[in-house]
């Protein structure tokens, strides 16, 4: 039974050539360099896979850390191709492989994926300002550090392309499918007229160079054993990898690609392409079809919109970031009657489900109608007291989800407008001017519950916030505290699983947007005693509405009564999913359901370069605390966990360093020794004489012209590196040539005599060191 | 000499050119463009350097040893010189192997990488397993451009040859029937004191003769001594005729034989004189050998003749042009295997 090393090992013969004449078996033992022709073939797909993704990320200006990316695809496809050293690495590599790579997967996933859409987005982008697009509907980046989450996906993206590419290229040299796997991609730039950089580009060439000539040269295969030498169908010999033609291969055509690319980027600069050429009729005509594959994916090629406006009904968390949508969602005809913004209400949460993440509503006619509010300003109105008003708006649902757009007040609560229609709603502002109280009513008690599982973070955050006073104070105090303290923006992160949305947003981080903003403040409201209620709908500001198209002057039939902007029109306003907005409705005891908005205003967003963030990643994103303001005074400072991370990693380059010299070092030794224990006698005496021969021809030149052993051995004496009388020479000689050439077994005698000549240079050697020190 | 060229390739890249001019009219790309330019550039490049690389390439063929023994494995050597900066991945040696002796041949080509400005070498280990001249014959070399569109031939013919002689410790020494019965004889001869010659004369005693070979009967006779005069049988006697009539096994077999014995007897002291039938110069060649060397030089001169298929017709020319000799060891095939058989020429 074959042993586990040998079972691949294919048995080989001679080949022969005509009768008598063959050549030997012993020919398929000059070994090919694999591991050198592995590093070779492993640098041909790091020029690839590298090439491919940094021609993308830099055509697309997706910020990430070069050099984390290098170094991580590079030793990826290194290790990737030596994977083919033998079936046996092959076979537990790849196994080795995929678990690694899956168990990284997963422990990354947050960042591969975030990372992944990151990418994603910024070609959305590119593509809508290039397709000139309304707006695009983003996916969510579940981290809020781009730059890390690029950095980390890619690796993984690239790593995926290495193991791709390692399989066509080490076994088969497949050029096309190379060329498809790193080109089809980096067309998508390409169309949108963003050029990657030259260093990518020239990677990407001469990978693809070097692929087609190792293709064309026809000596690239892997086989089982590392034979040098393959033959054909017709016994022509073959050689199968030779690592210094490739390396010069490698080296000429890095010249030729830099060569070309240097001569033509002086005669044409890159930058003159830009955008320079006037599209053709072809590009144009993709134009529309390319716009609707990038807005609405594939589904877009079949005019199927799936559009959400934005609105996500109560559902909180699972979102790291806001991706604007700048596509018009509902069409407004309004008159302008306030500097305050219109908010018209779709959603109204009353109970919070901790953990689920979720708000919900108590009944539809509850949430929706604010119905003593609406029906004491109708009454004021039809009284005509001063400060009142009654207007209608004309809602447009172009792409929103179908549901009820409210204003506030509106009688209307049952009108839903669905997609493609459009409903008037009827409507009485309140103004700020309007003093007159509201009949207190009865108000359910779930608008003051607060979920057992947040209780204990909103009472820390309102201690420590010290919120106190009358409920206008308070919903003022909240509204500061947030504007000082906790900033705005579209990429806070995703909430962890397992954590419930507002404690992780109150408590560890301390960032969102309109729906983390809201829905904190509904609870912390309650917590102050003020009955609360989180709603989603759309915002449009008083900006918004005065950019707006005026369609007619005379408003008459849209609205009446007071105005605190006097004499307006009828405005026709474009509402997007920019629009998309979260509030809290608060009970007051004089004015009823009253709008609350605290979200702060945005602020410019944080960059931070690749190793703080890694800093960032390991420290659990806590950076913007002051002890860390106090400690970043004059220089780069790298956190305790970190310098461990570097020093592990560095230690385990080291010792894998170490693991592969040992192999290096090893392994010919084992594999000799194996070799030897196996052979006989005449086949070790063979084996001894030339090893020692190697050894000896590192120092002695000219006996690397000594093809056979006469004239060896009549230069080794000649020198005296082998002592011997002219009878014992023809001996010795005698005894290697029949070792070497005869099948008879040589005398035992004859074996020792010889080892025993061919160990005087070593004691020889032993000897001079002693008296060197003696010396 | 042809050279050759691979049309799918050519297609195949013109095709991958055309998509590449295509997509470079639709984006108007500068890295399409860079594209371009190289794919445009490359095949004119590649196919100039495998010219100038073709004229630049010189071959060497080398057996590093003139004489090997049958059976075991001797090695020639493919240089490649290249003096250049240029490299080609794939450039092929055609090697033809021959046994001139047998007029046995064959071609294959050995496909060498070659590096820049320097030799590239490879060790063809051969095992030859019958006698004879081989020579090895790198008759052309074709360079394939880096593209591998073309295949540019270049004469070379440079040969290097190798006497196979039959392996010293032959397991199967066929049959010696005849010749041991003669030979022991011999020796026992030597032995007894002997040696092992004939009276070719009667002469009277010359001061200096070997008491042994006084003519005692015939001294008494004639009251004188006499001497009997004799000369050395041993040229009679060990000569050697092989018989190289059969297939080129049956030869192969009977040439190992023959220079068994002629070893054996050389290593005795023995003088031999080994003859074979010159089918080219239609006479035997009669070597005269007194050492091991003399042996290989025979039969290095025995490989240049050619083997012929009637076996009967040698020992009617010895006897016909050779009848002095009275007996020799003829070495030829008898039942299906190499035998030596002394014949005695009345």
């Amino acid at each position: 039974m074959p042993s586990l090393w040998n079972r691949n090992k294919k048995k080989v013969s001679g080949i022969a050539l005509c009768p008598g004449i063959s050549i030997d078996e012993s020919f398929y033992e000059m070994k090919e360099k694999r591991l050198k022709t592995l590093f070779m073939k492993g640098v041909i797909v790091y020029l690839l896979s590298m090439g491919s993704i940094g021609c993308y990320l830099s055509a697309m200006d997706c910020e990430f850390s070069a050099i984390t990316l290098n170094i991580i695809l590079f030793f990826s496809a290194i290790g990737c191709a030596y994977l083919y050293y033998n079936r046996i690495v092959e076979n537990v590599g790849y196994l080795f492989l995929f678990a690694a790579f899956f168990g990284a997967a997963i422990l990354f996933r947050d960042y591969i994926n975030s990372g992944f859409y990151a990418v994603v987005n910024d070609t959305l982008e590119e593509a809508a300002i290039y397709l000139d697009m309304e707006g695009m509907q983003q996916y969510n980046e579940r981290i809020s550090n781009r730059y890390l989450a690029v950095t980390i996906a890619m690796c993984f993206i690239g790593i995926v392309t290495n193991i791709l590419l390692n399989v066509y290229i080490s076994r088969r040299m497949q050029y096309i499918v190379a060329i498809v796997v790193v080109m089809t991609v980096n067309l998508v730039p390409l169309y949108f007229e963003h050029e990657p950089d030259t260093i990518y580009s020239l990677m990407l060439l001469t990978g693809i160079t070097l692929t087609y000539i190792m293709k064309s040269g026809q000596h690239y295969k892997v086989h089982t054993t590392d034979q040098a030498f393959e033959t054909d169908k017709k016994n022509n010999l073959k050689y199968v990898y030779n690592i210094r033609s490739v390396r010069q291969t490698l080296l000429l055509g890095v010249i030729y690609v830099i060569l070309c690319v240097s001569v033509m980027s002086l005669a044409f600069p890159k930058d003159t392409y830009d955008g320079s050429f006037p599209d053709n009729k072809y590009k144009m005509a993709t134009m529309e079809t390319a716009a609707n594959l990038f807005a609405l994916g594939l589904a877009g090629l079949f005019n199927f919109y799936p559009n959400t406006g934005g609105l996500n009904g109560g559902t909180l968390g699972g979102v790291s970031s806001i991706h604007l949508d700048y596509n018009t969602d509902l069409t407004l005809h309004v008159t302008p009657y306030s500097y305050e913004p219109i908010y018209l209400k779709s959603f109204t949460g009353a109970v919070y489900l901790p953990y689920t993440n979720k708000w919900l509503s108590l009944s539809e006619e509850d949430e929706k109608n604010n119905a003593y509010e609406e029906d004491f300003l109708e009454d004021a109105y039809e009284k005509h007291e001063k400060y009142t008003a009654k207007g209608y708006m004309e809602v447009l649902n172009v792409e929103a989800p179908n549901a009820i757009y409210l204003p506030y007040y509106s009688p209307d609560h049952i009108k839903t407008v669905y997609y493609g229609s459009r409903a008037t709603y009827e409507y009485y502002p309140r103004f700020a001017a309007n003093t007159e109280e509201v009949p207190a009513h009865d108000i359910p008690e779930q608008y003051l519950d607060i979920p057992e599982e947040n209780f204990s973070v909103i009472r820390n955050f309102c201690r420590e916030a010290g919120f106190s006073g009358t409920d206008d104070e308070i919903i003022e105090q909240v509204a500061a505290y947030y504007q000082e303290n906790i900033p705005y923006t579209i990429r806070p992160g995703a909430t962890p699983r397992r954590e419930d949305f507002i404690n992780y947003f109150l408590s560890e981080n301390k960032k969102g947007y309109c729906a983390h903003f809201a829905s904190a403040a509904t609870l912390i409201f309650r917590y102050m005693g003020i009955p609360a209620r989180y709603v989603e709908g759309y915002a449009v500001s008083y900006n918004q509405i005065v950019d707006g198209e005026l369609l007619n002057e005379d408003y008459g039939d849209y609205y009446d009564g007071y105005s605190e902007l006097g004499k307006t029109g009828l405005v026709e306003v474009n509402i997007t999913d920019a629009d998309a907005h979260a509030w809290v409705e608060v009970y007051d005891d004089r004015y009823g359901w009253v709008v609350v908005d605290p979200t702060p205003a945005a602020g410019e967003e944080d960059t931070v370069d690749f190793w703080s963030a890694f800093q960032d990643f390991f420290d659990d994103g806590d950076t913007d605390n002051a002890e860390d303001d106090d400690q970043g005074v004059g220089g780069l400072r790298i956190g305790d966990d970190v310098m461990r991370i570097v020093a592990i990693a560095v230690l385990s380059v080291f010792f894998i360093a170490l693991l592969i010299l040992g192999i290096w070092v090893l392994v010919p030794r084992i594999r000799y020794a194996i070799a030897y224990h196996r052979a006989g006698i005449n086949d070790r005496l063979v084996m001894q004489y030339n090893r020692y021969l190697r050894k000896v021809r590192k120092s002695e030149k000219p006996l690397q012209d000594k093809m056979n052993y006469r004239e060896q051995i009549e230069y080794l004496t000649e020198q005296g590196m082998i002592s011997m009388t002219e009878e014992e020479k023809e001996k010795f000689i005698d005894t290697l040539q029949e070792a070497g050439f005869s099948d008879r077994e040589i005398a035992e005698a004859d074996y020792a005599q010889a080892v025993e000549y061919l160990k005087q240079k070593e004691a020889k050697d032993r000897q001079k060191a002693r008296n060197k020190r003696k010396d | 000499m042809k050279n050759v060229i691979h049309f799918g390739r050519i297609i195949i890249y013109g095709i991958l050119f055309a998509i590449t001019v295509s997509l470079y009219g639709f984006l108007h790309s500068h890295l399409l463009l860079m594209i371009m330019t190289l794919m445009a550039a490359a095949p004119v490049l590649s196919v100039l350097l495998a010219f100038y690389l073709r004229n630049k390439l010189s071959v060497r063929i080398l057996a590093p040893e003139s004489d090997v023994l049958r059976h075991s494995v001797s090695y020639v050597s493919l240089v490649v010189q290249n003096p250049s900066y240029i490299m080609s991945l794939d450039v092929k040696l055609k090697l033809h192997v021959q046994n001139l002796f047998y007029h046995t041949e064959n071609s294959i080509l050995v496909s060498l990488p070659t590096r820049m400005h320097g030799d590239s070498e490879t060790m063809l280990p051969m095992r030859l397993t019958m006698n004879g001249a081989v020579q090895y014959t790198v008759e052309d070399l074709r360079v394939l451009d880096l593209l591998g569109f073309v295949e540019l031939k270049k004469k070379v013919n440079l040969s290097a040859e190798v006497n196979v002689l039959p392996e010293r410790n032959r397991k199967e020494q066929g049959s010696l029937s005849d010749f041991s019965g003669g030979f022991t004889e011999t020796e026992e001869n030597n032995k007894r004191g002997n040696d092992f010659s004939d009276v070719n004369d009667v002469r009277e005693y010359i001061p200096g003769d070997r008491l042994m070979s006084i003519h005692w009967k015939l001294s008494a006779k004639r009251d004188i001594l006499m001497v009997k005069d004799r000369v050395s049988m041993s040229d009679q006697q060990m000569v050697i005729l092989t018989e190289l009539a059969g297939s080129i096994e049956e030869v192969d077999d009977t040439i190992s034989l023959t220079y068994h014995l002629c070893r054996s007897l050389i290593e005795e002291k023995i003088f031999v004189r080994l003859l074979w039938w010159s089918e080219g110069r239609s006479e035997f060649a009669d070597n005269r050998l007194f050492s091991i060397d003399d042996l290989k030089d025979a039969f290095s001169r025995m490989y240049y003749d050619t083997i012929y298929a009637d076996p009967e017709k040698t020992v009617a020319y010895m006897r016909s042009i050779k009848p002095e000799l009275k007996a020799y060891v003829h070495v030829c095939q008898k039942e299906g295997k190499a035998d030596a058989v002394i014949v005695e020429q009345e």
